[in-house]
C-alpha cells in the first residue's frame, strides 16, 4: 500500500517547472552587468592648501581649527569620480568678515552649495549658494559648526538636508549621471554686517497636544485594562 | 467578556502568531515612540484578555522588562560610542583619545539629547518587536505550536517538544543535587562544585532520555514509509534549490545595486519551490493528530486584523508619513499618525471575536471544539 511512491504526475511536473524557472531567474539574474550606482548626498569638503579636499572623517568627528573653512556641496556623484565640490573657494577673510573673535570660541566658515538645479531632487529647487560665519566653541565639531549657521537634518549621524533642502531623503540612489564639464564658479551669498544667526527654535507652535493626548489616554487605558484584568485572574487563581 | 455564540476552545496557534507577526511588522516600520507604545499596549491588553492559564501564559511580562532593559543598553551604548548630533549638550563624558586607526569610533564626549533620543527611539522599536513576540508566545505554548509544525520536520518538531518537556526537569533535578550536596555537607561552589552537581544531574537526565526513548519507540515513534531513493533524492534536490533560491532572492531584495530579477521574482520561486519539495517529503511521514484546532471564523478574523496593522502602517510608509519616523535633528515632537494608530487599535479584534481559552478543569468537560459559526463557514 505504498501510495506513496507512485506520486501524481502533476506534482512532478508543477516541481520540473518551477525548477526551470529558479534556473532561467539565476541566468538572468547574473547575467546582468552592475552599473555603477550614482548618489545624490550633501559632501563635506574641507579647504586645505587653496583646494577643497574631500574629509576623511565624518563631521562630528572633524575639529576644524580657528580660521578653517568647511565645505558642505550638494550633487550628484558616482561611486567612482571626481568629487564634486564647493562652486566657490573658502576664503576666511571674506566670509568672516563681519565677524568679531571672542575669548575662548573660535571662528569657522562654513560654505553651503546646494548645487546646479540639476542635482536637485524631483520637484525641488536649489537655493542660492551661501558663505556663513559660525563663532563657536573652541571644541566644536564640523556638524556643531555647521547646526550654528543653518538647521540640518540629520539621519543616523548622516547630514541629510541643509536648511530645508532636499525635504526628503538621505544619501538616495539615482539614475542621473554627474556632467562630465567641471561645474562654473558662482559667488556667494555672505552674512550682512549683523549678523543673522536662523533661529534655532522651530516654527513657533507648541508641541502637537492633541496627538500626544490621544495616544497617551490609549495606552493608559489600554495597559491599566490589562494590568487590572492580569491582577484580577491572579486573584481569582489563587482564590479557587 | 465572552463572546456570543463561541464555546470556550484554544485559537489556532497559527492565527495568534499571524497576528503577532503583523503587529510586529507594523512596529518595524516605525520609530515614533507614541506608535510603539501603542502597540505594546494593545499586544498586552489582548494577552491578559486571552492568554491561557499555563505558566507560558505570564511570561508577556518578562519580555516587558526584557524590552525596558534593551532600551537601557541601546541608550548607554549610544551615549557612549554612538554618533553625536544636535546641539542640545546634556552633560559631558570624558573623551578617550584613540588612536588613527580607530578615528571611526568614538568614546566618551558630549551626550546630546538629539542623540539620546535617537537611541532611545532605535530601542524601542526593538523592543516593540520583541514584545510582540512575547505576546505570541504567552498566548500560545510552544507545545501547542509545535503541533502545527509540517509533516515534513516532524522529527524535529518532537525533538523540540522533548526538549521543552524535559528542561524543567533539568532545573528541578539540579536543585535537588544542590540541596543533597549542602545537607552532606558538600560547597557548591568552584570548579569542583560544578562538576559535582553537573556530573549526576546530566547522568540523570541521559536515562531520562533513554527511558523516554524505548517508551517512544515501542509506542512507533520514528517509522517511516518505503520510499525509494529517487523519490527521496527529488525532493531533497528540490527543498534545497529552493532554500538557495529564497537566500538568493532576500539579497536580491536588500541590495539596491542588484538587478531586479534578483529580487522578489527570485524569493517567490524559490518559496514555492521549498513549499513544494516540503510538502511532497512530507507525505511520506505517517502521523494522526489528536483533534486538531480548526481554522474557522475567529482565526480568519485574527489574522485580518495583524494584517490591517501592518498593512496601514506599510500604506502610510509608504505615502511618506513623516510622522512614522520623527527626526531628532531638528528636534520635533512626536505626532500620531491617524493611518497607522487606527490599524494598530483594529489589532483589538482578537478580543472580541477570539474565543477565551478553556479553563483547566474545564477542558474535559467542554463538548466540541467547534464554534456554530465555524459550522456554517
Amino acid at each position: 500500500m505504498s501510495t506513496i511512491a507512485a506520486r501524481p504526475p502533476a506534482v512532478r511536473a508543477a516541481a520540473t517547472l518551477l525548477a526551470t524557472l529558479l534556473a532561467a531567474l539565476t541566468l538572468l539574474a547574473t547575467a546582468g552587468s552592475a552599473e555603477a550606482a550614482s548618489y545624490r548626498y550633501w559632501g563635506f569638503y574641507t579647504w586645505t592648501n587653496g583646494t577643497w579636499t574631500f574629509a576623511t572623517k565624518g563631521p562630528d568627528q572633524t575639529k576644524p581649527a580657528d580660521g578653517a573653512v568647511d565645505g558642505w556641496r550638494f550633487a550628484v556623484s558616482a561611486e567612482s569620480g571626481s568629487p564634486r565640490t564647493p562652486r566657490a573657494d573658502g576664503d576666511f577673510d571674506a566670509i568672516c568678515a563681519s565677524t568679531k573673535a571672542a575669548t575662548g570660541k573660535k571662528r569657522v566658515a562654513v560654505v553651503i552649495d546646494a548645487g546646479l538645479p540639476a542635482d536637485a531632487p524631483a520637484g525641488e529647487k536649489p537655493p542660492a549658494a551661501r558663505g556663513a560665519c559660525a563663532l563657536v566653541d573652541a571644541t566644536a565639531s564640523s556638524a556643531q559648526v555647521l547646526s550654528a549657521v543653518a538647521k540640518t537634518r540629520v539621519e543616523k549621524g548622516l547630514v541629510c538636508g541643509i536648511d530645508g533642502y532636499p525635504s526628503t531623503g538621505c544619501g538616495d540612489q539615482t539614475d542621473a549621471t554627474p556632467p562630465a564639464t567641471p561645474d562654473a564658479q558662482v559667488r556667494l551669498a555672505l552674512p550682512a554686517a549683523a549678523a543673522d544667526k536662523p533661529s534655532s527654535g522651530d516654527d513657533g507652535s507648541g508641541p502637537p497636544w492633541a496627538g500626544i493626548a490621544v495616544a497617551a489616554v490609549l495606552v493608559a487605558a489600554l495597559a491599566g485594562a490589562g494590568v487590572w484584568r492580569a491582577r484580577g485572574a491572579a486573584r481569582s487563581g489563587a482564590g479557587s | 467578556m465572552t463572546p456570543v455564540g463561541l464555546l470556550p476552545r484554544h485559537l489556532h496557534p497559527g492565527a495568534w502568531w499571524l497576528w503577532a507577526a503583523g503587529l510586529a511588522t507594523a512596529a518595524s516600520r516605525t520609530t515614533n515612540p507614541l506608535l510603539l507604545a501603542l502597540v505594546v499596549a494593545v499586544a498586552g491588553f489582548v494577552v491578559s484578555a486571552r492568554r491561557p492559564a499555563t505558566p507560558w501564559g505570564s511570561s508577556y511580562g518578562a519580555f516587558v522588562r526584557l524590552g525596558l532593559v534593551i532600551v537601557a543598553i541601546r541608550v548607554v551604548m549610544g551615549a557612549l560610542f554612538g554618533v553625536t548630533q544636535g546641539t542640545h549638550v546634556l552633560f559631558t563624558l570624558p573623551e578617550l583619545p584613540l588612536p588613527a586607526w580607530a578615528s571611526g569610533v568614538r568614546l566618551g564626549g558630549p551626550v546630546t539629547l538629539e542623540s539620546v533620543l535617537a537611541a532611545v527611539y532605535d530601542g524601542m522599536r526593538l523592543a516593540a518587536v520583541i514584545v510582540c513576540v512575547g505576546a505570541a508566545n504567552a498566548l500560545v505554548p510552544p507545545a501547542r505550536l509545535l503541533r502545527c509544525v509540517p509533516a515534513a520536520l516532524y522529527e524535529a518538531g518532537v525533538a523540540v517538544v522533548v526538549a521543552l518537556t524535559l528542561a524543567p526537569q533539568l532545573v528541578r533535578a539540579t536543585g535537588r543535587v544542590r540541596e543533597a550536596r549542602r545537607l552532606r555537607g558538600r560547597s557548591n561552589r568552584g570548579l569542583r562544585g560544578l562538576r559535582g552537581i553537573a556530573v549526576p544531574v546530566l547522568e540523570g537526565a541521559l536515562e531520562r532520555s533513554l527511558d523516554l526513548a524505548a517508551a517512544m519507540d515501542s509506542r512507533g515513534y520514528g517509522r517511516r514509509a518505503a520510499v525509494p531513493a529517487a523519490v527521496r533524492r527529488t525532493t531533497g534536490g528540490l527543498v534545497l534549490a529552493g532554500l538557495l533560491g529564497v537566500c538568493a532572492g532576500v539579497y536580491g531584495l536588500l541590495d539596491a545595486g542588484s538587478p531586479p530579477a534578483l529580487g522578489l521574482p527570485l524569493l517567490v520561486a524559490g518559496v514555492l519551490l521549498a513549499g513544494t519539495g516540503t510538502a511532497v517529503a512530507g507525505r511520506r511521514v505517517r502521523r494522526t493528530r489528536y483533534r486538531p484546532d480548526p481554522w474557522a471564523l475567529p482565526e480568519w478574523l485574527t489574522t485580518a486584523s495583524g494584517a490591517v496593522a501592518a498593512g496601514c502602517t506599510v500604506a502610510a510608509a509608504l505615502l511618506g508619513t513623516l510622522a512614522l519616523t520623527p527626526t531628532v535633528s531638528p528636534l520635533v515632537w512626536p505626532q500620531l499618525p491617524v493611518l497607522p494608530a487606527a490599524g494598530v487599535l483594529a489589532a483589538l479584534l482578537p478580543v472580541v471575536v477570539a474565543p477565551l481559552p478553556p479553563s483547566p478543569a474545564g477542558a474535559q468537560a467542554a463538548p466540541g471544539p467547534t464554534s456554530p459559526r465555524a459550522e456554517a463557514a
